[in-house]
């Protein structure tokens, strides 16, 4: 904090309220400490947070708002299954509604999805800046106070933050391993059979001139279907990826199957 | 996985964007299709 000081304290912010790695509490923690060691300006040291989060929820704010539900599709994909991730995200931050503003910035990850589904859902602009100026407060001031009053000890609670962060590393790191392995796994499983060849869509609807019989457009698109005015090919039917295995069985064998997503 | 199941299955390249492109037909989702998710207003 000595070092970059007040500037410093506003990009962490800025880039933790945007989603980046950033190790937030610590910074907030030092920023504490040097208010109380008279290195930082105190009324800079809650503005400039608090200003930065605003600037960085409010622009996902308004991207969740632009793009709907495809924000969260987004964040949704490395999920194992992107439409329960949608669908619980979604009804889990209906039903804690505004007061889910108040804590998300405490939980990293639910943090930086907070802001955008706020936007999905179409929470009031006013309702959304009160809730949001109101959970940064919380944070920034919950760290930045125990900064400030132990800031003698702060090396110890450093520590130990460092600690838990290097051991929530090794968990994530071992999640994201177990991840990539199931999508290899998945990957390999599915290339035994023979890769589907890829058609153009101009063949597709010359084929279905020929012969309209004998050809179905199936709709494989793991979200998508959340927006009333969606669009989908034209005379094609749904079916959910994530299901896939189950569903084939519906399908036609007597018929090519021309896949498609977004 | 679908071939593999013995279906005769084509990938269809650039998916709704190209069909968009091209502008072949599309279709509203049917209402019943569509997963209406909870919002504030």
């Amino acid at each position: 904090m000595t070092q970059y000081g007040h500037h410093g304290l506003f990009v962490a912010s800025l880039l933790e309220s945007l989603g980046f790695p950033i190790p937030g509490a610590v910074v907030l923690l030092a920023a504490g400490a040097g208010a109380a060691l008279g290195v930082m300006n105190p009324a800079l040291v809650i503005a400039l947070p608090v200003t930065a989060m605003l600037i960085g929820d409010t622009l996902l704010y308004f991207a969740g708002r632009r793009t709907g539900w495809t924000l969260l599709g987004f964040l949704c994909r490395v999920s194992l299954n992107p439409e329960t991730c949608i669908l619980r995200a979604a009804r889990s931050f209906y039903k804690r509604g505004h007061t889910a503003l108040l804590v998300a910035k405490f939980f990293p990850g639910i943090n930086t999805m907070a802001p955008p589904l706020a936007g999905s859902m179409n929470m009031r602009p006013r309702d959304f800046f009160r809730f949001d100026i109101a959970g940064a407060l919380i944070y920034i001031g919950s760290y930045e106070a125990i900064g400030f009053l132990f800031h003698g000890v702060l090396q110890q609670i450093i520590h130990v933050l460092q600690d838990f962060g290097k051991a929530a590393g090794w968990v994530v790191a071992a999640g994201f391993a177990a991840y990539l392995g199931y999508r290899v796994w998945n990957f390999v499983r599915n290339r035994k059979g023979t890769t589907a060849p890829h058609v153009r869509p101009l063949e597709v609807v010359e084929r279905l001139q020929r012969e309209p019989d004998a050809a179905l457009i199936v709709d494989v698109r793991s979200h998508g279907y959340y927006d009333p005015d969606a669009q989908r090919i034209r005379g094609s039917v749904r079916l959910e990826p994530n299901n896939l295995e189950a569903l084939a069985e519906t399908l036609p064998r007597d018929k090519s199957i021309y896949v498609y997503c977004t | 996985m679908l071939r593999v199941r013995g279906f005769e299955a084509y990938v269809m390249l650039g998916g709704l964007r190209a069909w968009q492109k091209a502008r072949y037909p599309t279709e509203l989702i049917p209402s019943d299709d569509v997963v209406l998710l909870p919002r504030f207003n």
